[in-house]
């Protein structure tokens, strides 16, 4: 129910949160090892206490080492693309906003296939995440010149703009120099995947999600104010040109993390925020937290099946969210002009 | 009566140009002054100078006896209120959620969320009218009710200075008297309400005062029997205005001809 108060938003947030529990736990044992349902406990458990797991060894170092890191990112991801992609919709008002709106995935795809070609894989994250960086400040360098300040459709233009090149220059650079093995490994990140995140994958997601993420939540009414427009939150006492460009910036660092370690994972930013307001409204409050762990749950599962769908070889799980995403999107599409 | 707000001398410019040339105008309290004009005579920039959204380039804007611009955002936002011409949202908004937004300026940051607010957004909900909405999405609503919900975030903001920026557009004409109406049972309670209007039979009629424009300049203020006189109107709109007395209030009525036209006999 729209309607739904804040003892609403609470039951509503616990239940996802067990969902997402649950999900991470059996997420953990499907997969091609065929592991025992327990083995995630006692890896963990074996972990924590120092104790033997009494699990086979190899069953262990898959868990600790493979299958936890990559779902908890999953989890970390999902929830930073959908709090990135509603803070996105509400700063530009634009409905079709996501949190690649400003040329980031484009900039860190430039930096992550510089790396890869150079065949640095450590420096990965680092690369896309300077890469993202580089076209954020290109778009807001473009945005705001000539001094009218940062205007939402002067943002989009420039994201667009700033989009196309990063993706021309990757394409170049993937025409020129890539081959093979290389190819497949750079068009796997492109398409966004998690099959690399390990721990300290799991550090940048989760950490960015803490550090980023969490103050972000606490802006939930800046961003209601925004509802009406800028003139209308001006009269309500918001600084609207220096609450945009912080927003934009947090959102940015955030996905750009985001983004570092797992490709530009399309779709989760741009969908799951629509849904989840459909379901509880457009009050930020209700929203930013439920939609963060919906998106959470989502690619949890996503990636899930990216992985065990066409066992043994593995799918992109950019494009498990794109395919899941595009009917999705279409409905809420369809469903909102019915209203109209 | 005592001011609310007194404009000295304000010129606003925007983009480059100046649209506001030395405007001075005092705004009463517990009064409704309406701002006439033709399109582009500068009535929106007035009122949103007035809520502190345009910066003066010279002259300035006195608020309750001191500078608008000495106040912060929130602590003006808790004292005037402006509701624009058009506003709209892509956010699918229930009228009461609509009406909370009024509440911004009055969140203290650090202190939970009180049942103050909500008692707050519930008065301006009944007394906009928009109680029996208040569930409904604003995307649902005539142009009417919708005005409804948008006076509500208005009133829940509890200003002491209303700016309404031509908030009779698009509605019927029982719509634009009950707006009108709700300004007058606010202004009787002391808080000063500012109205940008284009009908002038309809601000004769409902305005304690009016203020005329004309290309960024004030032209003439007052009470509308003394303002709104054909030297006045004909040379602001270029129309040839004929004016009547109600035949029970005695208020002005306005009729017009285009100003080249022949009297026909």
């Amino acid at each position: 129910m729209r309607a739904a108060g804040r003892t609403g938003t609470v039951a509503l947030a616990i239940v996802l949160a067990v969902v997402l529990c649950a999900s991470l736990a059996v997420a953990s044992v499907l997969g091609t090892a065929g592991l025992p349902p327990t083995a995630v406990l006692d890896a963990v458990l074996a972990r924590l206490t120092g104790a033997a797991s009494g699990l086979d060894p190899l069953d262990e170092a898959i868990v600790w080492q493979l299958r936890l890191p990559r779902i908890l990112t999953a989890a970390a991801v999902g929830a930073g693309l959908a709090l990135a992609g509603a803070v996105m919709q509400a700063v530009t008002r634009n409905r079709l906003a996501d949190p690649y709106l400003l040329g980031l995935s484009s900039g860190a795809s430039v930096g992550a296939v510089g790396v890869l070609l150079l065949g640095v894989g450590l420096l990965l994250p680092v690369a896309a995440f300077a890469g993202a960086l580089a076209a954020l400040a290109l778009t807001l360098v473009i945005a705001s010149a000539g001094g009218r300040g940062l205007e939402p459709g002067r943002m989009i233009l420039a994201g667009v703009a700033v989009s196309a090149f990063g993706s021309a220059l990757t394409s170049l650079v993937i025409f020129w120099t890539a081959t093979g093995d290389s190819y497949r490994e750079i068009v796997s990140w492109l398409l966004g995947s998690l099959a690399g995140a390990r721990w300290p994958a799991v550090a940048i997601a989760a950490g960015a999600l803490l550090v980023v993420g969490l103050p972000l939540l606490r802006s939930a009414r800046t961003l209601d104010a925004f509802a009406f427009g800028d003139t209308a939150a001006a009269a309500l006492g918001v600084p609207v040109v220096r609450t945009r460009w912080l927003l934009m910036v947090a959102t940015a660092l955030l996905t750009g993390a985001m983004v570092s370690v797992s490709g530009a994972i399309g779709f989760i930013g741009l969908v799951v925020p629509h849904a989840v307001r459909l379901v509880v409204g457009a009050r930020h409050r209700r929203l930013l937290p439920l939609a963060a762990l919906t998106g959470a749950i989502v690619l949890v599962w996503a990636d899930t099946a990216a992985r065990t769908l066409l066992d043994p070889r593995e799918l992109p799980v950019g494009i498990v969210t794109a395919v899941l995403g595009t009917p999705v999107f279409v409905a809420l599409l369809l469903r909102r002009r019915g209203r109209a | 009566m005592s001011a609310a707000a007194v404009v000295r001398g304000l010129s606003v410019r925007l983009g480059g140009s100046e649209v506001l040339h030395g405007i001075d105008l005092a705004i009463e309290q517990g009064a409704v002054t309406a701002l006439l004009g033709p399109n582009g005579a500068g009535k929106s920039t007035l009122v949103r100078a007035l809520a502190g959204l345009h910066a003066p380039s010279a002259g300035g804007i006195e608020l309750l006896g001191r500078p608008l611009g000495g106040y912060g955002r929130r602590e003006r936002a808790r004292l005037v209120a402006l509701l624009e011409q058009e506003s709209r949202s892509e956010l699918p908004l229930t009228v009461r959620e609509a009406a909370a937004l009024g509440r911004t300026p009055h969140h203290d940051r650090f202190a939970a969320p009180g049942t103050g607010h909500e008692a707050a957004v519930e008065a301006a909900l009944a007394r906009a009218g928009a109680a029996e909405l208040a569930d409904r999405p604003l995307d649902e609503l005539s142009g009417g009710q919708r005005q409804r919900a948008h006076l509500a975030r208005a009133l829940a903001q509890q200003p002491r200075l209303l700016l309404l920026d031509e908030p009779t557009n698009h509605l019927d004409v029982a719509a634009q008297l009950a707006t009108l109406r709700l300004a007058r049972e606010l202004a009787a309670e002391g808080v000063a309400v500012v109205a940008a209007l284009h009908d002038l039979t309809l601000a004769a009629a409902q305005a304690d005062a009016v203020a005329v424009l004309d290309r960024g300049r004030l032209v003439a203020s007052g009470a509308p029997a003394e303002v709104l006189v054909p030297a006045v109107i004909d040379p602001v709109w270029g129309v040839r205005a004929t004016v009547l007395a109600h035949p029970s209030t005695g208020r002005p009525i306005i009729a017009y001809e285009a100003a080249g036209t022949e009297e026909s006999s």
